[in-house]
């Protein structure tokens, strides 16, 4: 009995727990807004996404690059003053990232972004207009959708272009 | 296109098994342990295999490091039934662990041995994990998976070649076994460019492949010993 | 939960068996599982770490092979070649390439410790790197307060040269004259206790193997376990397929087909021990055909034909040693082979030039003692092989080195340096060798010549391969101290006190002198590649430091107690040399070489900044160019000459008081028609005596190193046990190769497990029926059989060592393991 008990509960708090995360929204550390670096201040997407034309890798900026435009208060927004507060304690600001291929894949930013030119919203949607940070990611990356995208611009669709 | 091959001079061949161990290191083949090898399941996508012929006095023994062979006619593609291992457009015939089911049919119709399945669970001792490859995924227990001409440095090599506008190089691209071969007996090139290095070694009469009557068109191609 | 849907549930499921697996990690902390390493490794790439090839030098032999590591973030990935390297252009072997499993080996000694139980029982309290200092400080400094720094025992097998210097300095300046070399006690030095008898050369010789036509190996596995691995693969190489039209022959001769015999054109099989007789018989066909060099025989040799010494003593040449001691039918009988082989052999040798005869040099675990390999080396001089480009080169010399300016010791430790060693090394005789370590055993234990206060374990591991393991260890349990540096818990730091654990070669400075096949000097640095993945300090900076808690003069030599400046200082010595160059392109060393050898000094770096920087990062220094006629240095004998007849034996032998002398001829002659005297002077077969009853013991069992752990100091790598007898299809267990006919008779089958039985003891292992076996010969592997050091090393096989015969070396009194009789018994299951 105490047993089964026990085996209740601890289904019990697994599926809360769960369900809570597949349900639940991602929480972004800070309100970032893509829409006023992008659009009104029309700033490139590399200034902070750094590797996103040279690299594999398009990262995400560490505190480091938020600060250096950050280190007085352009505005009167308390969401500001956490980057400042992250940066006096020495900490990474812990963003959530949204977007990823599985560890299985091979995806080279450059390549897409600089070889081949495609725009950053073919695969990121609207993410640059948001005024907040989305809870999702405002478009899903499929592997159909690679394919369809490869298929029409006929680039390889072998597997093991990807596939590693 | 290019169509990636393997020349291997037999001849040249020490048979030191650098390769066997650089393929271990490069592609994040879980670590054997006493167990596993009693039951003959640990994991080499490349190997060294003795070849004994004759009898004593006369004893010979051929040595030969037998990775995949990359038929250009896999017989192992056409059995997989969720198309989890195919031939790419370059000739690499690759094996995408997140597809496969682990039906091992493949494995029973590779004629070469090659392919290998994930008996157990693929563990490290702690702290051993800092030793992965980064550019390598880590397979999991019920997949098979077997030698991939090490295709994500083709992944790299393609993508710096690219993003700095030229031409894929002969040097841009060799596997890992072929790398650190100490005998420089391993060659990797393309086998469609007739002024290529393994195209020229693949013409060269001493050229051999294994079990070429099973018309599998290996693209590893050995060269024998002797003059 | 009425809201749930399907996709949730079966989130749920998912969530719930991940949960369950996580829960079984739990249980098992010290595993990490493939499926956890791949979302680790996904999820670690908001900003992927920076990723740079460091250069290096591999540390897994003393190859000194120059690597490339690929470190991503703070994590070593991989280890390749360093291309610039002039010894492994590039390239590394298997041993190399698993030194990732050197560094992240989990059995590591993680930090100091200090012996809470009794000795060997395995109990240790972790302790802090302040404690163990001052811990060992203290007892260090005790003993030299009481006037006995002698009593002061180092032993070392360290490959590494900066430690090994450090370790020389600092028992100097503590005032101890016993710092005793111990790698492996079984004859480490090989062919150079022979080749010094007859070319008077203590830096030995180096084989051009890629410019030679035919290469004679007698039961040299130089394929497998080689001085320097990859150099000799690339020699290999190009041996059999980089010269224009010419195809380099190997005939390969030893009584089991190894690798290397498979990999030859010819196999020749001979009984075990008879390689001498063998290579005398052929010395004699090459004479009575004439077919030897006659210029070199007239000009560079001494003690070919019959001579007269000072006194008029008529003493016979070589030449009439051979047609007196070796004719045909008695080599026939001696070692099994067929006489139209032998002729063939010797032919083959006049044909083809340039050609090359190699003896059994690498590992200790063969059969030729120093008479076999001088026999062998012989047949180099007799076809004029000897400093010809694909023949023998001597190596040439390395620069100097030193780090620091010398120092005076203090009257404490010139007291304590005055003393003898307790292996008697240098004395007596024991005056040709410098170190002994066969012999500390029965010294320690008998307090001669005096007692010993303190053991320091630096690298060695005597309890593994030493002859006599019980006797060794009755020695030490009674010292004193005992102090390891190991950074592995092997069998002998098992017994230690306190452990000061080392870090490996990926975690620190290191400086290695090593040579290429060409005899040029290649000076390596290898820097550290990543932070100490453990507590481990460099044990050299430990010495430094341990050092500078001492008295002045002690303290006094060692100004620094950074590997690293005296890295820096000793680039300062070669610099101010002048010589050489750092390493670059083959091109850019090829022109180099053009402006030396028309006399143009290379200035390549004025200013030493840059020549350290430039070493440092292309992996180190080299002289690309080579002296080849300097005869002086090649030929540095008493008579200047290539000695048949050695006069240092000679000389030797005479200052024996005739007891000893007596027992030394008893023990080196074997039956001769010439004067004992003479024979133990020039080269002569020496095949061992079988001990043992043969209507017992009917078999001979003749050892071998595995190739794939030959050279290691640490086996715990699961990536080289699994490779250890691919040929037999065995791994991760000891394996008797046997003769299909022996098998036959013995009633054993493939996979049974035997007891292989010897005078000595008895073993288990695994029945591998093998056609490249001699009929009644078993073959047994060496390097397996750990007691201790780790998961992958600890109880998998046997140590073969402990059954078989040894015999002491001639004047050196290394320790040779022999083959010897042994029988099968089945096993029961």
């Amino acid at each position: 009995m105490r047993q089964n008990l026990f085996k209740t509960i601890f289904f019990t708090l697994v599926c809360i727990f769960f369900i809570g995360e597949g349900a639940g929204a991602t929480e972004q550390p800070i309100q970032y807004n893509h829409y006023k670096h992008t659009q009104e201040l029309e700033l490139e997407c590399s200034m902070c996404h750094q590797g996103v034309k040279d690299k594999v890798r398009a990262t995400i900026p560490s505190v480091e690059v938020c600060i250096e435009c950050h280190s007085e208060p352009v505005t009167d927004s308390p969401e500001e003053e956490k980057i400042r507060e992250f940066y006096s304690k020495g900490e990474e600001i812990p963003w959530q990232r949204l977007f990823r291929v599985p560890e299985h894949v091979f995806f080279s930013h450059r390549r897409h972004v600089t070889v081949a030119g495609i725009e950053c919203e073919n695969c990121h949607g609207d993410m640059a207009k948001r005024t907040k940070p989305p809870s999702k990611a405002p478009m899903k990356i499929s592997m159909n959708k690679c394919l369809a995208c490869h298929r029409k611009l006929q680039a390889k669709t072998d597997c093991v272009s990807c596939h590693r | 296109m290019a169509k990636w091959g393997m020349v291997i001079d037999l001849d040249k061949c020490s048979a030191c098994q650098a390769c066997v161990v650089a393929c271990q290191a490069e592609n994040n083949i879980p670590n054997s342990n006493p167990e596993s090898a009693a039951k003959g399941r640990n994991i080499h996508w490349l190997e060294m295999i003795p070849f004994i012929e004759e009898e004593y006095p006369n004893t010979q023994m051929k040595l030969v490091p037998r990775p995949c062979m990359h038929c250009e006619h896999p017989p192992c593609i056409k059995v997989c039934p969720v198309g989890a291992t195919q031939i790419s457009s370059e000739g690499i015939v690759g094996q995408i662990n997140a597809r496969c089911i682990g039906c091992r049919y493949c494995t029973a119709a590779c004629p070469y041995t090659v392919k290998s399945f994930n008996w157990f669970k693929p563990q490290w001792a702690k702290g051993m994990e800092r030793a992965l490859n980064p550019d390598v995924t880590v397979r999991y227990n019920g997949v098979v998976e077997k030698c991939t001409f090490c295709h994500h440095r083709l992944q790299k090599a393609k993508d710096k070649a690219r993003y700095e506008g030229r031409e894929l190089g002969p040097d841009d691209y060799i596997p890992a076994c072929v790398q650190t071969c100490p005998s420089e007996a391993m060659y990797f090139g393309d086998l469609d460019n007739p002024k290529s290095k393994v195209a020229i070694l693949a013409r060269s009469r001493r050229a051999f492949q294994l079990l070429e009557d099973l018309g599998t068109h290996p693209k590893v191609i050995y060269l024998n010993e002797g003059v | 939960m009425s809201n749930i849907r399907r996709r949730d549930f079966l989130k749920i499921l998912t969530g719930a068996s991940s949960f369950g697996l996580a829960y079984s990690y739990g249980l098992f902390p010290n595993i990490v599982e493939g499926k956890t390493l791949a979302k680790q490794m996904a999820d670690a790439s908001l900003r992927p770490p920076e990723e740079k090839w460091v250069s290096s030098l591999c540390q897994q032999c003393s190859g000194g092979c120059g690597i490339l590591v690929r470190v991503y973030g703070d994590r070593a990935v991989k280890i390749d070649g360093n291309p610039l390297h002039p010894i492994n252009r590039g390239k590394v072997c298997a041993r190399g390439q698993s030194g990732l499993q050197y560094l992240y080996d989990p059995d590591r000694i993680k930090g100091p410790m200090l012996r809470v139980g009794e000795r060997g029982s395995g109990n240790w309290k972790q302790i802090s790197w302040d404690e163990a200092l001052v811990s060992a400080g203290e007892k260090l400094k005790e003993l030299r307060k009481q006037g006995k720094p002698n009593s002061v025992v180092m032993l070392t097998g360290s490959q590494d040269k900066l430690a090994q210097d450090v370790s020389e300095r600092f028992m100097a300046a503590y005032g101890s004259p016993n710092l005793v070399h111990c790698g492996s006690d079984h004859a480490a030095t090989g062919m150079v206790p022979a080749i010094n008898m007859m070319q008077g050369w203590e830096a030995g010789v180096v084989y051009d193997i890629e410019a030679s036509s035919l290469i004679v190996s007698f039961n040299s596995a130089f394929l497998e376990t080689p001085w320097s691995p990859v150099q000799t693969f690339q020699a290999f190489g190009k041996f059999r397929r980089g010269q224009d039209d010419v195809r380099g022959k190997l005939i390969q001769i030893e009584p089991r087909l190894s690798v290397t015999g498979a990999k030859a054109d010819t196999w020749v099989p001979i009984r075990p021990g008879t390689e001498g007789v063998l290579a005398l018989g052929i010395a004699s066909m090459l004479v009575l055909e004439r077919n030897y060099d006659e210029d070199f025989m007239a000009n560079r040799t001494f003690g070919f034909e019959d001579w007269t010494d000072k006194k008029g003593v008529l003493h016979p040449g070589f030449k009439t040693m051979l047609i007196q001691e070796y004719p045909i039918s008695r080599v026939v009988r001696e070692t099994g082979v067929p006489r139209d082989t032998i002729i063939s052999i010797s032919r083959d040798l006049a044909r083809h030039q340039p050609a090359l005869v190699i003896g059994n040099d690498a590992d200790g675990v063969g059969n030729q003692g120093i008479y076999n390999r001088m026999a062998i080396h012989a047949l180099n001089a007799l076809i004029g092989s000897i400093q010809k480009t694909g023949g023998v080169l001597s190596r040439a010399r390395t620069p100097d080195l030193s780090f620091l300016a010398p120092f005076k010791p203090d009257a404490v430790a010139a007291a304590g340096l005055s003393r003898p060693r307790v292996d008697g090394a240098g004395k007596d005789v024991y005056s040709l060798a410098r170190n002994v370590p066969a012999r500390l055993a029965e010294r320690i234990q008998k307090k001669q010549p005096y007692p010993v206060e303190a053991l320091l374990l630096n690298g060695a591991n005597p309890l593994f391969n030493s002859h006599d393991p019980e006797q060794f260890l009755l020695a030490i349990k009674r010292l004193p101290t005992i102090i390891s540096f190991s950074s592995f818990m092997d069998e002998t730091t098992q017994y230690a006190d306190l452990i000061l654990p080392d870090s490996t070669y990926l975690e620190k400075w290191q400086l290695s002198s090593a040579h290429t096949l060409k005899g040029n000097p290649v000076v390596s640095i290898g820097q550290p590649v990543i932070d100490p993945v453990y507590d481990t300090r460099d044990s050299a900076e430990v010495l430094m430091s341990l050092a500078q808690t001492m008295d002045k003069s002690v303290a006094g030599a060692f100004p620094t107690a950074k590997s690293q400046d005296l890295i820096k200082s000793s680039m300062k010595t070669l610099h101010k040399a002048g010589k050489g160059t750092s390493f670059g392109a083959p091109l850019e060393e090829l022109w180099t070489k053009l402006l030396e050898r028309s006399g143009w000094k290379v200035r390549s770096h004025e200013q030493f900044e840059k020549f350290l920087m430039d070493v440092q990062g292309q992996g180190g220094w080299w002289d690309p160019v080579y002296y080849q006629w300097e005869w002086k240095r090649v030929l540095g004998t008493p008579s200047g000459k290539f000695e048949f007849y050695s006069l240092a034996a000679s000389k030797y032998i005479r200052s024996l008081k005739s007891m000893e002398k007596d027992v030394f001829l008893e023990k080196t002659t074997e039956m001769t028609h010439l004067d004992k005297t003479d024979t133990a002077c020039m080269p002569h077969g020496d095949p061992g005596v079988l001990k043992g009853n043969e209507s017992v013991y009917n078999l001979e069992l003749n050892p071998y190193s595995i190739p794939i752990l030959s050279g290691l100091s640490h086996t715990n790598q699961a990536w080289l046990q699994d490779i250890t007898g691919f040929h037999v299809y065995q791994n991760w267990h000891t394996w008797v190769e046997i003769n299909p006919e022996t098998a036959h008779k013995a009633g054993v089958h493939n996979g049974d497990k035997v007891w292989v039985e010897s005078l000595q003891g008895k073993i288990v292992a695994k029945v591998r029926i093998y056609d490249g076996v001699m009929p009644d010969v078993i073959n047994l592997p060496v390097g397996l059989g750990h007691k201790t050091g780790g998961r992958w090393t600890e109880g998998i096989g046997e140590n073969v060592l402990q059954i078989l015969q040894y015999k002491k070396e001639p004047f050196t009194g290394e320790i040779r393991f022999t083959r010897c009789r042994a029988r099968l018994i089945k096993a029961t299951a």
